[in-house]
C-alpha cells in the first residue's frame, strides 16, 4: 500500500490523532490488514511516523475481493486509532502463519500481537516492518518504498504473476491475435494464393446443390425449352444432360485441385512460422534470469512452450482457413437461397439458430466429459505405474490386498467416467440430429405446399436445391459455433507464450557497463537477500577478499552458502548492500567480464549433450585437445575418461554411458579449470568424490588457486583447512570470521564444528 | 580427550536425543495462561527441570484429518524447536482447551466455503466469488500446478494467488447448480 492509497477519511481522522500526541513528524510507511485478531474479515491500517504507530480499524465488517484491497467500503469508518510509542516497541517481527501472517512486537518489554493479515498483505506488513525496524535501530533515513502495482488498474484483479503485469481478464486478445498474424507476414504473397484457393473452393461448394437440383431435375428432367435453346442444344435433352453431369464432375475435380494446392501452400508455411515462433521463445528464455526458472518448475515451461505453440498455430493452421471458407460457404449459399426464394429462404434462416445453439451448448459438455474420462485414464495409469515401480514396497510390506483395493477404486471412477461419456454421447447424437432434421422437413413441407399452391411457378428442383442448400449450412454452423471457445483458447496459448517472450529479464547488463579486466578483489558490502518475502536468507554480510585469497565458507545446510556465492557470480541481485569487483559494483560491470572472470562448479553439475571434450571446453570452445587433457587431469577426471572405450570422444548419454555423481563433478571442475577465471568459486565441488579422489582435487586446486581469489563451501572442514579465510555462516548471518587457527583459538562456533568432525566423530568411527 | 570435547560431545548426544523424543505434555507438567499481548505462555514442571516459556507456537501434526489431537508446543526462540506434545486436547481443563483453540486459529485460520456464487475460468486463472464463513471472499487462483486439492474425501481445499487457502468441507453438501461450476476445476 502506498501512502496515496491512504482513505482520506482515515488520513483526517489520524491527523486529528496525531495532533492529540504532538507528533508532527512525517508518515514513514503505511500498511493494510484485512482480519482482525479473532479473525474476522476486517480492513484495518497502520501508520508509521518517526514517534509512533498508530493502528485503526475499519468498524465495518469487510469483504475479500481477492485484491488485499477489501471492496471499498463508501466512508471508512475507522474507529479510535490504538497510539504506540516508538520508544515502547522493541523487536518488532512478522510471523508466518498457515494463511498470511501476525505483525507483533514487544510493548514495554511484553510481547503483542498486533496485526493479523492474509497472504494478499504479506509484502506490504514485511515493507512496513523492515521499515520499523530501521526506524527502532536509529536509521534516519528510510524512503518510503514504492511497490509494483500487483493488481491489474482496470478490473482490479491480482495479477496471476506477481514479477508479470499481465491481468489474463483484461488483456487485449485482439492484439495477441495480430502479433501471431505479424509472424506468418514473411508470407505474404503465399497466404494470398491460399486464401485464393479457399475462396475458389468454396465458390465450388456452393455450385453444386443448384447443379444437381434446379438444373437437374427442374430444367432437364422437367425438360424446359427455355434453357436448351439458349444453349443451342434445342430439344436434345440427352446432350443437355451429358453436358450437364459434366459440369459436375468438373465442379467436384476443380474442387479437389484447389483443396491439394491449398494444403500444400500450408504445409509449407506453418513449420516456418512455428520455428520463428519456438526460436524467440528460446531466445527470450535464454535472456531470463535464474529467478524465473526457479520460480516455474523448469520442465513444466519447457512443455508450455511447446504446447502453447502448437495450440496457437493448430488454430492459424487448422480451424482459421476453415472458418474462412466456412464463411464464404455460407454466405454463398445464403445468396443464392434468397434469390431463388426469398420466403423460403427467410424462413430455412429462422430455423439455423437453434441448430447453433444447440451445437454451443452440447459440444462443451462433451469435452467436459471427454476431460473427465481422461483424467480417470490417468489417475488408473499412475496407479498401475506406483505398483510397478514400487512393487518391490508392496511386497515387502504385504499391501497386496489393499492396492488391489485401492486400485479398484480408481477402476470403478473410470467405468463411471466412461458411462458418462457414454451417456453424453448419445445424448449428443439425438440433439444434434433432431436439430438438423427438424428444419429440413420443415422446409420440406412448407416447400411442398408452395409447389402445389405456385401452379407451376416453383417446382420440385428448386426445393431439392434449396434443402441442400439448408443442409450444406449446417457442417459451416457447427463449425463457427465452436470457433469462438477455440479462438479464445488459442489466444491464451498465444498470450502465455509472448509472456515468456516479453519477461523483463530481472538481472539486466547495465546500459553503461564497463568491460574490464578484473584482478578478483571482491567486496561484500552489508548485503542482504531473500527469495521470498519476509523469509530473509542473507542478513547484512560483509567481509573482504584480496585478490589471490582463499576463502572458505562455513556453515551447516540451509545456512546461506550458495546464496551468498549466487550472489557474487550475480546469478540474483542483492536486495540491499553492494557487491564489488575491483571496487565495482557488479551491477555496473559488463556481463561478459563478470562472466569471464568468475567461473562457479556448483553442488549440482550439469552436464550437456555431446562429448566429454566438448562438455570440458563449454566455456572455451577453442580449447586445444592439450589444455582439455591438462584441465581434466588437474580435475582428476583423465583416469576414467581415459577408460571409456570412446575417451574424451564419448557421448555423454548414448549407449547407456551415465556417469557417476563424483565423475560429473570432475567433469565441471575441469571446465572451470580450463575457463582460467580470476575468480574461482566452488561450491561443495568435492562432495560427491572420494577421499582419495578429493585430496588429488584438492592439490591441484591448491595449485590452481595460485594466484587468483577462490570462495570455497565445503562440509567437510578438513578441506577448507589451507584457506587463508574462513567465514561462518549461521542462518543467513556471518557469526565469525578468521583464519583457521584463529577461529580455533576462539572457540566458538567453528571450533565446536571442527571439533565434531574431527574427534568427536572420529571417536564414533564416522568419519 | 580434553574436557572441552567431551562437554562438546555430551551437548552433541544430547540434541541428538531431544531430536529423536518426543515428550508428551499434560496437565499434570504443563500449565498454558493467556498473554495479555495476546499470546500463549506455557510452565513446563516436567521430571527433566522447571521451564517457564513467555510465549509457545502450537502446530497441529494432523490438522486435516485429526485437529484435536497431537500439537505440538514449539519454542518460538529456538527456531520453534518442538518443546513437547499434547496428546489429547481434551484432557486439559475446558478453560485452557479454550487458550488452547484461540492459538490454534489463529495459525490455522482459513474461511470455509458455505456458497460458490460463480466461478469462471480466463486465461488458465480462475476467478472465485464465493460465501465464506466469515463472509464474502473473492479470490483468483491460479490453474497451473495444484491449486485445488483433496484433503480427504470430498473435502477440498483451494489455494489462491496470495497463498490464502479456503476450505469446501464436502462436495457432496453443494448443490446441484455449485457441484456443476466445479466440475472442470475438481
Ligand atoms: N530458489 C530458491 N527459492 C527459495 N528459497 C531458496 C531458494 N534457494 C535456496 N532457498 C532457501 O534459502 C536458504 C539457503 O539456501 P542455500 O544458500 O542453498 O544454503 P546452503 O548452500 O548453505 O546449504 C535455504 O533455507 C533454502 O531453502
Ligand atoms: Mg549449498
Amino acid at each position: 500500500m502506498r501512502q496515496q492509497d491512504l482513505p482520506s477519511a482515515v488520513r483526517t481522522a489520524w491527523q486529528s490523532c496525531a495532533a492529540g500526541q504532538e507528533d508532527n513528524t512525517p508518515i514513514r510507511a503505511v500498511a493494510q490488514g484485512d482480519l482482525s485478531l479473532d479473525h474476522s474479515l476486517q480492513k484495518s491500517y497502520l501508520i508509521l511516523t518517526d514517534r509512533a504507530i498508530y493502528h485503526a480499524a475499519s468498524v465495518r465488517a469487510g469483504e475479500w475481493n481477492g485484491t488485499g484491497r477489501m471492496t471499498a467500503v463508501v466512508e471508512d469508518e475507522v474507529s479510535s486509532f490504538a497510539v504506540y510509542p516508538l520508544d515502547r516497541i522493541t523487536d518488532p517481527a512478522v510471523d508466518n502463519e498457515v494463511i498470511g501472517g501476525l505483525l507483533r512486537f514487544k510493548l514495554d518489554g511484553k510481547e503483542r500481537a498486533i496485526c493479523r493479515f492474509s497472504g494478499a498483505c504479506m509484502r506490504d506488513m514485511t515493507r512496513f516492518h523492515r521499515c520499523l525496524d530501521r526506524l527502532l535501530q536509529g536509521e534516519d533515513t528510510v524512503a518510503p518504498e514504492e511497490e509494483p502495482e500487483r493488481c491489474c488498474p482496470k478490473c482490479g484483479r491480482p495479477y496471476p504473476d506477481p514479477h508479470r503485469a499481465v491481468c489474463p481478464h483484461c488483456v487485449e486478445k485482439g492484439s495477441v491475435f495480430t502479433r501471431v498474424l505479424s509472424y506468418f507476414k514473411p508470407y505474404r504473397a503465399r497466404v494470398a494464393v491460399m486464401l485464393l484457393f479457399i475462396m475458389l473452393s468454396a465458390v465450388c461448394q456452393a455450385v453444386l446443390p443448384y447443379l444437381n437440383g434446379s438444373l437437374f431435375y427442374d430444367k432437364v428432367l422437367g425438360r424446359d425449352e427455355a434453357l436448351a435453346s439458349s444453349l443451342g442444344l434445342g430439344g436434345r435433352f440427352g446432350l443437355l444432360l451429358l453436358l450437364l453431369t459434366m459440369t459436375y464432375a468438373l465442379v467436384r475435380v476443380l474442387n479437389g485441385v484447389f483443396g491439394i494446392f491449398h494444403g500444400r501452400i500450408s504445409a509449407y508455411i506453418v513449420p516456418g512460422v512455428v520455428r520463428a515462433l519456438r526460436n524467440t521463445v528460446y531466445e527470450a528464455l535464454q535472456r531470463l534470469s535464474i529467478g524465473f526458472y526457479t520460480r516455474r518448475q523448469t520442465g513444466g515451461l519447457m512443455q508450455r512452450v511447446i504446447r502453447d505453440t502448437e495450440e496457437v498455430f493448430t488454430f492459424f493452421i487448422d480451424v482459421l482457413p476453415f472458418a474462412l471458407s466456412n464463411i464464404l460457404t455460407f454466405l454463398f449459399a445464403a445468396v443464392i437461397m434468397f434469390t431463388a426464394n426469398w420466403k423460403l429462404a427467410i424462413l430455412s434462416l429462422c430455423l439455423l439458430p437453434p441448430l447453433f445453439i444447440a451445437f454451443y451448448r452440447l459440444v462443451p459438455m462433451m469435452w467436459r466429459a471427454f476431460s473427465a474420462r481422461a483424467r480417470a485414464r490417468r489417475r488408473v495409469t499412475s496407479n498401475l505405474n506406483d505398483n510397478f515401480v514400487g512393487a518391490r514396497v508392496v511386497k515387502a510390506f504385504g499391501q497386496e490386498e489393499s492396492e488391489i483395493a485401492r486400485f479398484d477404486q480408481s477402476s470403478d471412477s473410470l467405468r463411471r467416467a466412461e458411462i458418462q461419456v457414454a451417456q453424453q454421447q448419445s445424448i449428443n447424437a439425438i440433439s444434434f440430429e433432431l436439430a438438423r432434421e427438424l428444419p429440413t422437413v420443415l422446409v420440406w413441407g412448407v416447400g411442398a405446399y408452395m409447389i402445389l399452391a405456385s401452379g407451376g411457378s416453383f417446382r420440385y428442383g428448386e426445393l431439392l436445391t434449396f434443402v441442400n442448400y439448408l443442409t450444406m449450412m449446417q457442417g459451416p454452423m457447427r463449425f463457427l459455433s465452436l470457433l469462438f471457445r477455440r479462438w479464445s483458447q488459442s489466444m491464451s496459448a498465444a498470450q502465455r507464450v509472448f509472456e515468456i517472450v516479453d519477461a523483463p529479464a530481472e538481472i539486466t547488463e547495465s546500459p553503461n557497463a564497463v568491460d574490464r579486466k578484473l584482478r578478483g578483489e571482491i567486496t561484500v558490502r552489508d548485503v542482504s537477500f531473500s527469495y521470498e518475502p519476509n523469509k530473509p536468507v542473507l542478513k547484512h554480510i560483509s567481509f573482504h577478499v584480496t585478490s589471490g585469497e582463499t576463502l572458505g565458507i562455513v556453515g551447516r545446510s540451509g545456512a546461506g552458502k550458495s546464496t551468498l556465492v549466487n550472489l557474487i557470480s550475480r546469478l540474483y541481485d542483492v536486495e540491499e548492500g553492494a557487491i564489488e569487483l575491483d571496487g565495482a559494483d557488479v551491477r555496473q560491470l559488463s556481463f561478459a567480464s563478470l562472466r569471464s572472470t568468475v567461473a562457479m562448479v556448483s553442488q549440482e553439475t550439469y552436464i550437456f549433450m555431446g562429448t566429454i571434450a566438448e562438455n570440458i571446453a563449454y566455456a572455451r570452445p577453442d580449447a586445444t585437445h592439450e589444455e582439455i587433457l591438462q584441465a581434466a587431469a588437474q580435475a582428476g577426471a583423465h583416469r576414467f575418461i581415459c577408460r571409456l572405450p570412446d575417451g574424451y570422444d564419448t557421448v555423454i548419454g548414448t549407449g547407456g554411458r551415465q556417469l557417476s555423481g563424483g565423475e560429473r563433478q570432475r567433469l565441471s571442475i575441469a571446465r572451470a579449470i580450463l575457463a582460467d577465471p580470476d575468480i574461482l568459486v566452488l561450491d561443495e565441488a568435492t562432495a560427491s568424490v572420494d577421499t582419495e579422489t578429493e585430496r588429488a582435487i584438492q592439490t591441484s586446486l591448491a595449485r590452481l588457486s595460485q594466484g587468483r581469489t577462490t570462495l570455497s563451501i565445503a562440509h567437510r572442514l578438513s578441506t577448507l583447512r589451507d584457506a587463508d579465510r574462513l567465514i561462518v555462516l549461521e542462518n543467513g548471518e556471518m557469526v565469525e570470521s578468521g583464519t583457521h587457527a584463529e577461529l580455533l583459538a576462539k572457540q566458538g562456533v567453528y571450533y565446536k564444528l571442527y571439533e565434531l568432525q574431527t574427534k568427536a566423530l572420529a571417536t564414533r568411527g564416522l568419519e | 580427550m580434553d574436557q572441552y570435547t567431551t562437554d562438546i560431545l555430551e551437548q552433541e548426544q544430547k540434541a541428538v536425543e531431544e531430536m529423536i523424543t518426543i515428550r508428551p505434555l499434560t496437565p499434570q507438567n504443563a500449565a498454558f495462561t493467556g498473554t495479555e499481548g495476546g499470546f500463549l505462555a506455557m510452565r513446563y514442571t516436567g521430571d527433566d527441570g522447571v521451564r517457564q516459556y513467555n510465549r509457545v507456537n502450537l502446530h497441529r501434526c494432523f490438522p486435516f484429518s485429526d485437529p484435536e489431537h497431537d500439537i505440538a508446543v514449539c519454542d518460538p526462540t529456538d527456531n520453534n524447536r518442538e518443546i513437547g506434545l499434547i496428546h489429547s486436547l481434551s484432557d486439559f481443563s475446558e478453560d485452557t482447551v479454550r487458550l488452547l483453540m484461540q492459538q490454534l486459529e489463529l495459525r490455522y485460520y482459513h474461511p470455509i466455503i458455505k456458497r460458490v456464487i460463480s466461478v469462471r475460468e480466463e486465461m488458465g486463472c480462475t476467478y472465485w466469488d464465493t460465501e465464506t464463513d466469515h463472509g464474502l471472499c473473492r479470490f483468483t487462483v491460479s490453474m497451473g500446478g495444484t491449486h485445488i486439492y483433496s484433503i480427504g474425501g470430498d473435502r477440498y481445499m483451494i489455494e489462491d494467488l496470495d497463498g490464502n487457502r479456503f476450505e469446501i468441507p464436502s462436495l457432496g453438501k453443494l448443490t446441484a447448480r455449485e457441484r456443476r461450476l466445479l466440475d472442470v476445476f475438481i
